[in-house]
């Protein structure tokens, strides 16, 4: 390095400790995140729900235009309300313990 | 406890853990945005957005590179992010604080001050950015790479071209003899 590179470089090193007093509050921000987080966590099992029943809406109703199928949709529909609590129940409480 | 100790409690959840990261390497990302902006409140206001990212995002943070410089590549994001939005800038050149000297002396510092600081401004924001990684802050130049995703080799020609117009300004301004 030549010496008016030195000398330059030792001129900018004056701005090396520029500093001032500011007003940020990590604890805050930390806090807002999580805000944010939940906003976006909520947002997505919002659009997951919305997608799920449609599609089942859409399934159901497209089954039941088929001719023939009535008498299999009553007794699908039967099996699956006895048995979705039985599914759902245990996997929402272990999503939740995992959560935790 | 270790920063990989630290990230791998704030990403399971731990406010403590995510505290401490964030404490621990806001000085760096302090001088880094000041030197990057020179106006006290934009930079506050590029921490704090900064801040805010990495704690949102802190489950994507991949620790093969430090924290610090992780912080780093978001805070010159969100730089990025508000020149394109073109925010006014307030230079710092007022709340520049001289130690106890002489008037006389003072005066000069401060002169020095502004001058340095307005030719490290005058620099597009990569050169800037690349410079003051490298002189002030000691980054190698794979992590500067890193930060401004660039290759190694644009690193090394933005510091040399950086170099060069620091030296033909200092010069140009009669504050080193030619």
């Amino acid at each position: 390095m030549d010496n008016k590179t030195e000398l330059t470089l030792k001129k900018m090193d004056e701005i090396k400790d520029l500093d001032f007093s500011m007003d940020v509050d990590i604890s805050q921000i930390i806090l807002k995140a999580e805000i944010i987080k939940n906003k976006k966590k909520d947002m997505k099992e919002f659009i997951l729900f919305l997608t799920s029943t449609s599609t089942i809406v859409l399934l159901v109703y497209c089954l039941i235009m088929l001719e023939g199928t009535q008498r299999f949709i009553l007794y699908f529909e039967i099996l699956f309300f006895t048995l979705a609590p039985f599914m759902i129940i245990p996997a929402a409480l272990s999503s939740r313990v995992r959560e935790e | 406890m270790d920063e990989i100790s630290l990230v791998e409690e704030a990403k399971k959840g731990s406010r403590n853990a995510l505290n401490q990261l964030l404490t621990e390497n806001y000085s760096i990302v302090k001088g880094y945005i000041v030197k990057m902006t020179g106006d006290p409140n934009l930079a506050q206001d590029i921490i704090q957005e900064t801040m805010l990212r990495a704690c949102v995002n802190i489950s994507k943070f991949k620790p093969n590179a430090k924290f610090s410089t992780w912080l780093i590549t978001i805070a010159t994001n969100v730089y990025r992010d508000m020149l394109r939005k073109k925010h006014p800038m307030e230079l710092i050149e007022e709340t520049l604080e001289t130690k106890e000297v002489g008037p006389e002396e003072a005066f000069q510092i401060k002169a020095e001050y502004k001058e340095a600081l307005d030719i490290l401004l005058s620099l597009p924001y990569k050169k800037r950015s690349v410079f003051i990684l490298k002189h002030y802050y000691g980054y190698k130049y794979e992590e500067i790479a890193q930060i401004l995703s660039c290759p190694i080799g644009t690193v090394r020609s933005r510091l040399h071209n950086c170099i060069e117009y620091i030296v033909s300004e200092m010069e140009r301004r009669e504050l080193i003899n030619g």
